[in-house]
C-alpha cells in the first residue's frame, strides 16, 4: 500500500469515534491492521490526540473571565430603564446631565407611558428638521418627503424623516453624531431608490406607529429622525432616539410593529 | 458567579419574559463569564466576540418566550451564543482554515513546534484554537472546553451527532499539528496524505 493512502481526516474520524457504525470503521480498522503505514500514522496520532486533550484540558481550566470594560458596559445595557422626568417635557435639558446606557431591559407593561415617552402620542412636538442647521431653529419644520408627492407618514405626524436608501452596517451605523446634525448628508439618493418602495408597508401611518410604538418598549426615548434606508443590504427603518443618557441609532427590520419591533441592531452613537 | 437572587436560571427567564426589568440582568450576570470565554473562544477575537455576544444576548432577550425547558438554560444561552459567533464569523469568512497534518501548509514543513511550556499552555491552546476552522471551533469549545454532549452540540448547532464527532475529531487533529504533537510530514516515518479529502461526514 502506498503511503499516500493514508488519510488523515479519516483516521482522526476513526480515532475520534467518528465512523462508528458506519462501513467505513471497519474498513479503517482493517487499513491499521494490515498496513505499517495506517498502523504507524494510528498510533502517531493516538499519542498526539492524548497531548491535545491534556491541552484543551488546561484551557478548559484556564479562567476566562468578562474584561472589566465589557463587564461594564453590559450591566449598563442590561440595566433597567430609568424615565427622565424632563423629557416628558418639550424643554431644555440640563447641561452636564449625569447620563446613562439604557439597553435591552425595557418593562413589558407600561405601554402607555412609553407611548408619550416615546413621543408617539406627542409626534408634532418633537419635529425637527431634515434641511439643514440645527434642529432648534428649524423645529416643526419637517423636511420634505423624497418624494414630494407622497408624503411620508412620519413627517405628517410630525417627526421628521428621510428616505435615504443609505447602505449601513454595523460598522458605518453608529459613525455619525447626529441625524439633525449631519441633516445634509442623509438627503434623499434617488439613484438608489428601487421602482418600488421596498419599505411599503412601513410607509404607512398605522404601521409605522405601531412599529415606533414597539420600539419604544425595547428603547423609551425621544425619536427625532426615522430613516428608510437599508442594513445589511436588507430594508430597514434607521431611527435615531434620545434617551436620557445618549443618542442611538436603532434598526428596525421590515416586520416591525407586526410581533415586535424585528430589532435588527441598535448602536450608541459616540 | 455567586448571586443573591435565589431564583433559577429558568425562573428568573420566566421572570424576565413576564415583564421582571431585572430578571435577565441577573441571568446575564449568573453565567457572563462562561458566556464570555464561549464567545471568546470560538471568535478567537475580543471584539468579535464582545459583538457576538452582545448580539447573542439581544436575541435571547427578545426571544425568551420561546424557552421552553427541554434543556438547561446555560445550554440554550450557549447555544445562542456560539450560533451568534458562528454566524459572525461566516458572515465575515474571517477565518483561516489550517490543514490537517499532512497536507499542504507551509507550517508544517520543518521542525515540529515547539512543545507549549506550561506556565502559557491555556493561551497557546487558544491561539491554536482560533486558527481552526469556525465549525470545527465551535464544536470543539461546547464540547471539550463547555462539556457539553454531542448530542447537545447537534442539537445547539442543528446538524447530525456524527457531525459533530468528524468535527471534533479533525479538529483535535488539527490542533495536535498546530501543537507540535505530531511529527511534521517531513519527518522519519510521516506518512502524509495526498490530497484534501472531502468535507465531514
Amino acid at each position: 500500500m502506498s503511503s499516500a493512502d493514508v488519510d488523515q481526516e479519516l483516521l482522526a474520524d476513526y480515532l475520534g469515534g467518528a465512523l462508528d457504525g458506519t462501513p467505513q470503521k471497519d474498513h479503517v480498522e482493517r487499513l491499521v491492521a494490515t498496513s505499517p503505514q495506517w498502523r504507524a500514522a494510528a498510533e502517531e496520532m493516538s499519542a498526539a490526540l492524548d497531548l491535545v486533550a491534556l491541552d484543551l484540558a488546561a484551557l478548559r481550566d484556564a479562567p476566562e473571565p468578562m474584561p472589566a470594560d465589557i463587564a461594564a458596559q453590559f450591566d449598563e445595557l442590561l440595566a433597567p430603564p430609568k424615565r427622565d422626568p424632563l423629557a416628558a417635557r418639550p424643554v431644555a435639558r440640563k447641561a452636564g446631565r449625569k447620563r446613562k446606557w439604557k439597553r435591552w431591559a425595557a418593562p413589558i407593561a407600561v405601554a402607555a407611558a412609553v407611548l408619550a415617552f416615546f413621543g408617539v402620542g406627542r409626534l408634532p412636538e418633537v419635529a425637527s428638521t431634515m434641511s439643514g442647521g440645527s434642529a432648534q431653529d428649524n423645529r416643526g419644520t419637517a423636511e420634505s418627503a423624497p418624494q414630494a408627492d407622497q408624503p411620508m407618514p412620519a413627517s405628517a405626524a410630525g417627526i421628521p424623516m428621510v428616505r435615504t436608501g443609505a447602505q449601513y452596517t454595523r460598522g458605518s451605523l453608529g459613525l455619525r453624531n447626529s441625524s439633525t446634525e449631519k441633516a445634509g448628508e442623509l438627503s434623499y439618493r434617488s439613484e438608489s431608490m428601487p421602482a418600488t418602495s421596498p419599505w411599503q408597508r412601513l410607509e404607512q401611518p398605522p404601521a409605522l406607529l405601531d412599529c415606533l410604538h414597539v420600539i419604544s418598549l425595547a428603547l423609551p426615548g425621544r425619536a427625532t429622525l426615522v430613516e428608510y434606508a437599508y442594513f445589511d443590504h436588507k430594508p430597514a427603518l434607521v431611527i435615531s432616539i434620545t434617551t436620557t443618557d445618549r443618542e442611538w441609532r436603532f434598526v428596525a427590520g421590515m416586520s416591525c410593529g407586526l410581533t415586535g419591533p424585528d430589532e435588527l441592531y441598535r448602536a450608541p452613537l459616540p | 458567579m455567586t448571586s443573591a437572587d435565589p431564583r433559577s436560571d429558568s425562573e428568573l427567564l420566566l421572570a424576565h419574559a413576564a415583564g421582571d426589568p431585572h430578571a435577565f440582568a441577573e441571568l446575564f450576570r449568573r453565567h457572563r463569564d462562561r458566556l464570555w470565554a464561549v464567545a471568546l473562544r470560538t471568535t478567537g477575537d475580543r471584539e468579535d466576540a464582545a459583538d457576538a455576544l452582545q448580539e447573542a444576548m439581544l436575541s435571547a432577550h427578545r426571544n425568551a418566550a420561546r424557552f421552553r425547558g427541554e434543556s438547561a438554560v446555560t445550554t440554550w444561552l450557549h447555544r445562542i451564543v456560539v450560533n451568534a459567533c458562528v454566524d459572525r464569523l461566516r458572515r465575515r469568512q474571517a477565518h483561516r482554515t489550517v490543514p490537517m497534518p499532512g497536507q499542504d501548509d507551509p507550517r508544517a514543513h520543518g521542525e515540529p513546534a515547539a512543545p507549549v511550556v506550561d506556565h502559557d499552555t491555556a493561551m497557546v491552546v487558544r491561539e491554536a484554537l482560533a486558527q481552526l476552522p469556525v465549525e470545527q471551533r465551535a464544536s470543539l469549545v461546547l464540547v471539550d472546553l463547555e462539556g457539553h454532549s454531542v448530542a447537545e452540540v447537534a442539537e445547539m448547532l442543528g446538524v447530525a451527532e456524527g457531525t459533530i464527532k468528524s468535527r471534533c475529531s479533525r479538529g483535535r487533529a488539527r490542533l495536535a499539528t498546530l501543537l507540535g504533537h505530531l511529527r511534521n510530514p517531513d519527518g522519519p516515518g510521516y506518512v502524509p496524505t495526498d490530497t484534501a479529502k472531502g468535507g465531514e461526514r
